[in-house]
């Protein structure tokens, strides 16, 4: 019983703190390959190297 | 005179033949060999005799809970469109001797072919994706870690399952305690996703918890955001977005479906169906299917999950102490992911002084789709009647929905 809540603890923090990490690592990906779209896809972005009022 | 004869010849026909029917009828039913005993097979029939003979009244007050829901979807606007047909399906499910739920009746033929099949969750998610504009998140894409910040309500409530599980002894494994973890992303299709791979008995609860508190966001989030803020940050105006191009907006599904292919492919059945009704909605080539994306398919799978979602709130998996704890779990994904994405927008804020973020749209990075954002713009209102913080709200409401998908695409990864 002891055994099993111990596996059940150590499960659960592998599955936050690789949950947590991999999330935040798709996302910061996501920012930046919008970023490279936008460049590539907005004329004004590669002329002003910032397009817009971000 | 001839009339009446022939009516009098046609009433003694009809009276004859009734007659003998009913003859024919009482000799060829199996145990029925009077009155008496038909008319007790008659009353045992019944709803009212059975719903306490079955179950000992619990099918009955199932049956009252899917009036309830019917109640708050249609007199409190409780997510009507859900809560109507899960109303009816709680109702179906419950009613004893319909055969509704038996092997080959209406909702089990529902349920096997399009939940357990997982089909109704992916066509309801190329509806979202038909229906969703993706510019207040292109335009300024780094709101997209807000959304990643606001699945702290998925992971850190797993934390809190598990705890429970411990000190209640709910006895859950890791995939229950995944499956209830994910009410935290306000996703109810990913919910429903995720609880059909991992924990089918417990979808009910778990599909209600997700749902319910999806319409009760304008009361769960406020206060948190209130402790979480000083009054000068949840002042804090945002410039106004740019214009985001066509070009740009028909990219957008293709590079998220890039990394999800590349990166992520596990969540690929959610985000892929994603990015299929959004590119649908924006390639300008495909009215039509976006169209039908939007309306029928929308509609008609919304339909028959609800129904599907309300079978699994049979009186025997749902009154259970553990619909309870799944509540209670439920509200503190909602609190915990809440928190996760206005904190996070104020660690934002330390890095990044010169370009600050109003904390208040932290809150819209759970996916609860718009009402998220709503909340966010209207509590900003209510500090400062000139800020508009909607575009930007719904900027990380959007990026939301990609982070709650991600969650489960990176749970599913772990856990298979």
């Amino acid at each position: 019983m002891c055994l099993m809540a111990s596996v059940l603890w150590s499960q659960t923090w592998l599955v936050v703190s690789l949950g947590m990490a991999s999330v935040f690592c798709f996302l910061l990906v996501l920012v930046i390959a919008l970023r490279v779209m936008s460049f590539f896809a907005t004329p004004a972005a590669q002329a002003g190297g910032k397009a817009g009022g971000e | 005179m001839s009339s009446k004869a022939g009516r009098v010849r046609w009433g003694l026909a009809a009276l004859l033949t009734l007659s003998a029917g009913a003859l024919v009828a009482a000799e060829t039913a199996s145990g029925l060999t009077g009155l008496a005993e038909g008319t007790r097979q008659i009353l045992g029939s019944t709803g009212l005799a059975r719903f306490f003979a079955d179950g000992g009244g619990k099918p009955l007050l199932m049956v009252c809970i899917g009036f309830e829901l019917l109640y708050l979807g249609v007199a409190k606007q409780v997510e009507p469109l859900l809560m109507i047909p899960i109303g009816f399906g709680a109702v179906f499910a419950n009613t004893p001797g319909a055969g509704m739920v038996q092997e080959g009746g209406f909702l089990r033929l529902v349920f096997d072919a399009g939940l357990q099949s997982e089909v109704l969750p992916i066509l309801v998610f190329m509806g979202i994706g038909a229906m969703c504009d993706f510019a207040p998140l292109i335009a300024n894409p780094r709101l997209a870690l807000l959304g990643a910040a606001a699945q702290l309500g998925v992971f850190g409530t797993l934390i809190g399952v598990v705890l429970a599980s411990d000190v209640l002894g709910l006895g859950f494994d890791i995939r229950h305690a995944c499956a209830i973890a994910i009410i935290g992303a306000a996703d109810g299709p990913t919910s429903i996703y995720l609880s059909t791979r991992y924990a089918p008995e417990l979808m009910g609860p778990i599909a209600v918890a997700a749902y319910s508190y999806m319409a009760m966001v304008p009361l769960i989030q406020p206060p948190v955001m209130r402790a979480l803020t000083t009054r000068a940050e949840r002042r804090i105006r945002m410039p106004l977005n740019r214009e985001v191009s066509g070009r740009e907006k028909m990219l957008f599904p293709l590079v998220v479906l890039a990394l999800c292919v590349l990166l992520l492919p596990s969540a690929l059945p959610l985000l892929g169906s994603f990015c299929f009704g959004n590119f649908v909605r924006e390639c300008g080539v495909a009215e039509r299917l976006s169209n039908a994306l939007q309306n029928e398919i929308m509609n008609t799978s919304t339909i028959l999950l609800g129904l599907g979602v309300g079978m699994q709130m049979e009186s025997s998996k749902f009154l259970a102490p553990v619909t309870l704890a799944i509540l209670g779990l439920g509200l503190l994904a909602f609190v915990v992911g809440t928190a996760g994405g206005v904190l996070f927008a104020k660690v934002m804020n330390r890095c990044s002084p010169a370009n600050p973020v109003n904390p208040l749209i932290g809150s819209a990075g759970v996916s609860a789709f718009p009402m998220a954002a709503r909340v966010s713009h209207k509590m900003g209102q209510a500090e400062d009647r000139d800020n508009f913080l909607i575009f930007q709200a719904m900027g990380a409401n959007l990026a939301g929905q990609i982070g709650s998908i991600v969650a489960a695409g990176v749970i599913l990864a772990l856990l298979g």
